[in-house]
C-alpha cells in the first residue's frame, strides 16, 4: 500500500469512529429518555385479596334444574381462552330470570318459564395499582365489567356485580 | 498531498441525526413542557353523566371523592355525586305505554370534577379528547368500570 492508501485507509477509519459515536449518543439519549419516562411512570402495586360476584344472565333453566349444576363450588374461574386463572368460586346461586309483562292491562315483572340468572361469588387474588385498578393476569377485575369466562367447564358471558378487597 | 474528500450524507447518518433531534424534543417536552397552553389554562368543569341499568350492587362501587381514570390511567377527574333511581321499563300494549320499575336495576346519575381547557369552541379533556353532551365515555374508579353518557357539562365559577 503507498501514502495516498493509507492515508485513505485512515480517513475512512476516522468517519467509521464518527458514526459509531453518532449512533452511541442517540441510542444513549433515546433509551435514557424512555428509561426515565417509564420510571417515572410506575406506581407501587399490593396483592390484594378479593371477591367477585358475577352474573351470569339468562341462562338456560334446563341446565340449572336439580343437584348436578354446571357450576359448583369448588370449581376454577377462568378467562375466555382458558389461559388465565382467575380465581376459586365460593358460591353458586340460581334465581329466577324476571321479564316485565302486562297482564290485564298492569305491567308486572314475571318469573321467566325458560330462563334463569345465576349469581357465582369467586374468591381471587388480584395486583391493585393506583389508576390501573384491580388486575388478575393481564384481566381487570370492575364492577359494572363484562366478558366471557369459563365457570369450571361452563362458558358464558358474565357481568361483575361487585369487587370486594378484603382489607 | 492527500485529497481532501467531501463526506456525502447518506441516508443512514440523517437517520440518526434524526433520531438525536427526536430524543432531545422529546427529553425537553417531557422536564420543560414545551406546550402551547400550560397549567394556568386548565379550568374546573362539572361533569353529569348518566350510567344506564346497572346492578344496585354495582352502583354501590362507587363513592363521593372516588377518582376516575380513563383507559390508558390518565386522571379524569373526582366523583362529587351519585344519585340512583330505579330503571323503568317501557312496554306498549294495545296502543297503551305502561312503565315499571326494576327491582334490580338502576340508572345512576353522576357528578364529575374534572379541568379541561377550551380550544375553537369545543371543551377538551386533559388527554385532549373533546368533551361533548351525548358522548360515552368509559372511566374506571378503583373497583368499577362505569360505561356513561355525558348529560351536562358546566364550567364552575373561578373562586
Amino acid at each position: 500500500m503507498n501514502k495516498m492508501d493509507f492515508a485513505r485507509e485512515r480517513e475512512r477509519s476516522r468517519v467509521r469512529r464518527w458514526d459509531w459515536v453518532a449512533v452511541a449518543v442517540a441510542l444513549l439519549l433515546f433509551l435514557g429518555s424512555a428509561g426515565f419516562y417509564l420510571y417515572t411512570k410506575r406506581a407501587p402495586v399490593e396483592e390484594v385479596n378479593v371477591t367477585c360476584t358475577l352474573l351470569i344472565l339468562e341462562a338456560e333453566r334446563d341446565l340449572w334444574e336439580g343437584d348436578d349444576l354446571p357450576v359448583r363450588a369448588g370449581d376454577l374461574l377462568r378467562c375466555q381462552n382458558g389461559t388465565v386463572e382467575m380465581g376459586e368460586i365460593e358460591t353458586v346461586t340460581v334465581k329466577p330470570h324476571l321479564y316485565a309483562t302486562v297482564l290485564d292491562g298492569t305491567p308486572s315483572w314475571e318469573e321467566h318459564p325458560h330462563f334463569v340468572d345465576v349469581e357465582v361469588t369467586v374468591r381471587m387474588q388480584a395486583r391493585e395499582k393506583a389508576g390501573d385498578g384491580l388486575r388478575v393476569g393481564d384481566l381487570r377485575i370492575a364492577a359494572g365489567s363484562t366478558g366471557e369466562y369459563r365457570f369450571g367447564r361452563y362458558l358464558s358471558r358474565g357481568e361483575v356485580l361487585e369487587v370486594r378487597v378484603e382489607v | 498531498m492527500t485529497e481532501t474528500k467531501r463526506k456525502k450524507w447518506t441516508a443512514a447518518d440523517l437517520f440518526l441525526i434524526l433520531l438525536a433531534v427526536l430524543s432531545l424534543v422529546g427529553f425537553l417536552v417531557r422536564f420543560w413542557g414545551i406546550r402551547r397552553h400550560g397549567e394556568g389554562d386548565l379550568r374546573d368543569y362539572t361533569l353529569t353523566v348518566l350510567w344506564k341499568s346497572v346492578d344496585a350492587r354495582t352502583v354501590d362501587a362507587i363513592a363521593e371523592g372516588d377518582p376516575l381514570y380513563t383507559a390508558s390511567g390518565e386522571l379524569f377527574g373526582y366523583v362529587i355525586s351519585v344519585q340512583g333511581q330505579s330503571t323503568e321499563v317501557e312496554m306498549r300494549q294495545d296502543g297503551e305505554v305502561h312503565r315499571i320499575a326494576s327491582p334490580t336495576r338502576l340508572d345512576a346519575r353522576i357528578g364529575i370534577a374534572a379541568k379541561g381547557r377550551e380550544a375553537d369552541g369545543q371543551i377538551l379533556s386533559t388527554d385532549g379528547g373533546a368533551l361533548l353532551i351525548g358522548q360515552t365515555l368509559t372511566l374506571y374508579s378503583p373497583t368499577a368500570e362505569l360505561h356513561v353518557r355525558i348529560a351536562s357539562i358546566d364550567q364552575n365559577a373561578p373562586l
